[in-house]
């Protein structure tokens, strides 16, 4: 294979890519809203009822990160231009607000943990959870208010 | 950019349901192009113009500021 039969090949697998499509049919977003509230039923009971139960909140968390990917991922009813225009607006939006929000909360953290409880003033980092959680959560709500107000 | 679409629609005397149900679109949709909030793909344009039976342009005017 010379270098231009190689480049063309990589092109063509590039434009696959780009036009793959990866959204999941509608019924999907029933399916991660069910799965959101049975995460959140099991995160909330694990949190009164069950004493040593990190095995159960560790799935249900990961839970909640599926059922939220579901539910981003998921075609709306009519899946139109408009649509596509304002999920890739609402990417963008939610990544930009997540690494933001990474950069910053850890320092806002320490902030308010100096002034309340000097002593237990430590510099961490966010958990991936968190991370992703927040995006996520972002994504959702910038792609719905978009919506809302096309 | 300007549009006709409300007044090509009265013409036709439909909603904008049932043209958003002819060219595959949300009503939402429609109702963003009207108001001049959303400017539709070139693909969109051209079925717009199949049901109007009007050329684009006659559909969507450019303005000075464009």
């Amino acid at each position: 294979m010379n270098f231009t039969n190689f480049c063309q090949a990589e092109y063509r697998r590039l434009k696959k890519i780009q036009n793959y499509q990866y959204l999941l049919p509608n019924y999907y977003k029933k399916v991660g809203i069910s799965l959101l509230i049975l995460s959140l039923i099991t995160l909330i009971t694990r949190k009164y009822l069950i004493e040593d139960g990190e095995l159960i909140r560790q799935i249900a968390k990961k839970g909640m990160l599926l059922s939220l990917l579901l539910i981003t991922i998921s075609k709306e009813k009519i899946e139109d231009e408009l649509i596509i225009k304002l999920r890739g607006q609402a990417f963008a939006f939610a990544f930009v607000a997540g690494v933001i929000y990474t950069l910053i909360q850890p320092l806002i953290n320490y902030l308010v943990a100096l002034v309340i409880r000097p002593e237990k003033a430590v510099f961490n980092g966010l958990d991936d959870f968190i991370i992703l959680w927040f995006m996520l959560v972002m994504y959702l709500t910038f792609f719905y208010l978009f919506k809302r107000y096309r | 950019m300007k549009n006709r679409i409300k007044i090509e629609r009265a013409i036709l005397d439909i909603t904008q349901e049932d043209l958003s149900h002819k060219i595959g679109v949300s009503r939402q949709t429609i109702n963003s192009i009207e108001k001049n909030r959303y400017v539709p793909s070139t693909v969109l344009a051209l079925k717009l113009s199949e049901v109007f039976n009007k050329p684009v342009n006659e559909i969507f005017e450019l303005e000075p500021n464009d």
